[in-house]
């Protein structure tokens, strides 16, 4: 019996394997082949910087200019969070139930995360600076403090969903049917059958997707660096853009390195967290 | 049955896996890393990455490397074009992961650490008598080529001027308001401002410095980073400066930080807009959208005494202390093909490639002895310049370079994007940006 289990929980993580290894020559080891970086005055041009302790760590603490950075990039990921789930969790309830035309619905929502998230921004940037000013006569949203960090939103939302809501349709196809009849039987209406039945028994996919898209979002730097370049002003700088800053342009490269190791760490704790509070509320079947 | 399933899906995806890292094995190897020594004339491949978009730009590239080739046959060109935005980023990413290509272009007095670390080849000999400007540094070394010299000024639509009923460009800023105001009231947006992309608006700044504080305190970019001067104790009239900055964006077309430099440029060229405040490889831009489009430059009039709203170019360093590395075309020192990069600077700084510069490119040359009748645009300076009343700012630097950049420009943004438009306080945001940036 325990072989048997055991050879069976081998034989599926040889499926991680191809991604562990992908991720191990792609992520892990650049990510850490630059440790010593962190602990050098390296400016990113030089051929090596001085070792100097643990002062950039020090520094973090001691710069002025990393709050804002923290504030856009912790509003961005609720914002992003809270819409990508919200949007992937009415689509999924729509398609799917059995109807005519499910299967288009779903590859017409599924669509844009096929596109490359480069080619996203570069179509958003072009309905924002092109399309809503000559048509609609609305400014460039990108191009305004006050809206830039949502319409940035919007354009992950859009390539974004389509993921979180194969998840969540893979989670309302595996609750069990009797469960409504009964329901209804018992005269539950279709609000209670959603907070009662549907909502609990699909937590483990909110798990999956709040983690997933909080801890991405927390990180983003593409999205930012590609759409916006920071601006206006700075007031799209996420705490990416601002380590990749560090890194190449403001010559700090032992800096940025150091407050990327940190930032990272960050991002796992909130990871763990979040997963811990959603595994709680789960539900066994 | 299932598991033998499984195994294979395994197999295949590692399959997969290990032909992806094969094939990017495979890329091609630049030639120029084979080694040397071989008798016959072996193939050298010169990598150029440069950040010109625009097809004048790209002739320009084009017949130089064409003609430098019939030269020097057994030199190939790999050239690499890059988005002016991520321009220094990719080329110190580059050089930082030792694949930095063997010819490039580069503001060094906003990147000393090209020449520090010793990535810069020397450039000698007596191509540098040929060149109007050469920049020295303060041990009196050359490191990049000045191909061309830019004149930051006003250029405008001429039609446009005259469909506003104005006669002659304005002289003094007086009258550049009151040509805005007439251009209102024809109907015509005064400034087509694309900052979007976001040098244009460092350069819109640079034509108002160039004159008014350039021409005067050639070591103002300097003497603030090192904070000897600050903004608030403003001995060069910077506060002015900043709020002729904000009535240009005031009298842009809507949205100025949402619109790009291309649509800037059609504003211009359509007549919707009557001037565009940059630099002077503008009208090579503009030739390739309308070759007959009316254009004409005129000084940026900063101040009210006419007589010192002068047209004005770089030039050597006016006092030895602020002699700097400059910018330009430069050859990596570190390359194997060092000297045909550094043969290929020459060549960019003869009269030859001048002359194809100004045909292709449209854009006024460095190398001497010159004719200026390539771009009616330029006749105006060209005039100013044979009557002799063309300003040097010598060796002002132009941009502060990392961090310094940011703030300063996030600033400007923020004091031209608030309601209340307070000068004295945007001044002192800059002295403590400046502050925290140099205690970094």
């Amino acid at each position: 019996m325990r072989i048997n289990q055991i050879k069976k929980s081998l034989s599926n993580s040889t499926f991680l394997i191809p991604t562990l290894l992908f991720f191990f020559f792609a992520v892990m080891y650049p990510f850490f082949s630059g440790f010593n970086i962190a602990f050098t005055n390296w400016d990113g041009i030089s051929p090596k910087g001085e070792f100097i302790g643990l002062n950039n760590f020090i520094n973090i603490f001691h710069d002025p200019d990393i709050i804002r950075p923290i504030r856009i990039s912790v509003e961005y990921a609720l914002l992003n969070t809270f819409f990508i789930n919200l949007v992937a969790l009415i689509l999924a309830l729509g398609v799917t139930n059995a109807y005519r035309g499910r299967t288009i619905h779903r590859m017409i929502f599924f669509m844009p995360t096929a596109l490359s998230s480069v080619l996203a921004i570069f179509i958003w940037n072009y309905i924002y600076g092109e399309v809503l000013p000559e048509i609609f006569g609305i400014s460039n949203p990108i191009a305004s403090m006050s809206t830039v960090i949502p319409a940035a939103t919007l354009i992950t939302v859009w390539g974004g969903c389509g993921v979180a809501m194969v998840i969540y349709i893979a989670a309302l196809s595996s609750v069990p049917t009797e469960m409504y009849e009964s329901a209804k039987v018992d005269g539950a209406n279709a609000m209670h059958r959603l907070f009662k039945i549907t909502l609990p028994l699909i937590m483990a996919s909110f798990t999956i997707n709040i983690t997933i898209n909080f801890t991405s979002s927390l990180s983003s730097t593409g999205l930012f660096l590609v759409a916006t370049g920071g601006g206006p002003a700075g007031s799209s700088e996420s705490m990416g853009l601002y380590i990749y800053n560090n890194l190449f342009i403001y010559n700090r490269a032992g800096y940025g390195q150091a407050l990327a190791y940190l930032f990272l760490l960050i991002v796992v704790i909130s990871g763990v967290v979040l997963s811990t509070i959603f595994r709680k509320r789960e539900v066994e079947m | 049955m299932k598991k033998k399933f499984k195994l294979a899906i395994v197999l295949a995806l590692g399959m997969s896996l290990l032909s992806a890292c094969g094939s990017s094995n495979e890329n091609p190897v630049p030639e120029a890393t084979e080694a040397a020594g071989t008798t016959e004339a072996k193939t050298i491949t010169l990598r150029w990455m440069h950040h010109i978009q625009e097809e004048s730009g790209k002739a320009w590239i084009e017949k130089s490397t064409e003609e430098f080739t019939k030269l020097y046959p057994n030199v190939e060109f790999e050239l690499t074009a890059m988005n002016a935005d991520n321009y220094n980023t990719m080329l110190k990413t580059k050089l930082a992961a030792g694949d930095a290509p063997d010819i490039f272009d580069i503001d060094l007095n906003s990147n000393p650490q090209f020449v520090e670390n010793g990535y810069m080849a020397e450039l000698t000999g007596p191509f540098l008598d040929n060149l109007l400007v050469v920049d020295k540094s303060k041990e009196g070394k050359t490191y990049a080529l000045r191909t061309e010299l830019t004149l930051y000024s006003i250029y405008y639509n001429k039609d446009a001027f005259a469909k506003a009923g104005i006669e002659s460009p304005p002289t003094t800023w007086a009258e550049f308001m009151e040509a805005c105001e007439k251009l209102k009231a024809a109907g015509i947006i005064p400034v087509a401002s694309g900052y979007k992309d976001s040098w244009t608006l460092n350069n819109m700044i640079h034509v108002a410095k160039a004159p008014s504080i350039g021409a005067y305190h050639e070591s103002w970019t300097q003497d603030l980073k090192s904070r000897k001067t600050s903004f608030v104790d403003d001995q060069v009239g910077f506060k002015d400066l900043l709020n002729q900055i904000t009535y240009i964006y005031d009298n842009s077309q809507s949205d100025p930080l949402g619109t790009t430099w291309d649509k800037a440029q059609d504003l211009l060229v359509s007549g919707e807009a009557a001037m565009i405040i940059n630099g002077s490889w503008l009208p090579g831009n503009i030739r390739t959208k309308d070759a007959d489009a009316n254009l004409g430059t005129f000084p940026y009039p900063w101040s009210d005494d006419a007589s010192k709203n002068r047209f004005i170019i770089a030039g050597e360093a006016k006092n030895s202390e602020n002699a700097s590395y400059g910018g330009g075309y430069g050859a990596y020192a570190k390359s194997p093909n060092k000297d045909m990069a550094v043969k290929f600077i020459e060549y960019l700084g003869s009269v030859e490639n001048g002359k194809i510069m100004q045909d292709n490119r449209k854009t006024l040359s460095n190398a001497k002895n010159l004719p200026m009748d390539f771009e009616p645009t330029f006749d105006s300076f060209a005039q100013a310049q044979s009557a002799n009343e063309v300003l040097s700012y010598g060796a002002f630097q132009m941009d502060f370079g990392g961090e310094y950049d940011k703030v300063f420009y996030d600033e400007i943004i923020n004091y031209m994007l608030s309601k209340s438009r307070n000068a004295d306080e945007t001044l002192k945001n800059l002295d403590a940006a400046f502050d925290r940036v140099a205690k970094k």
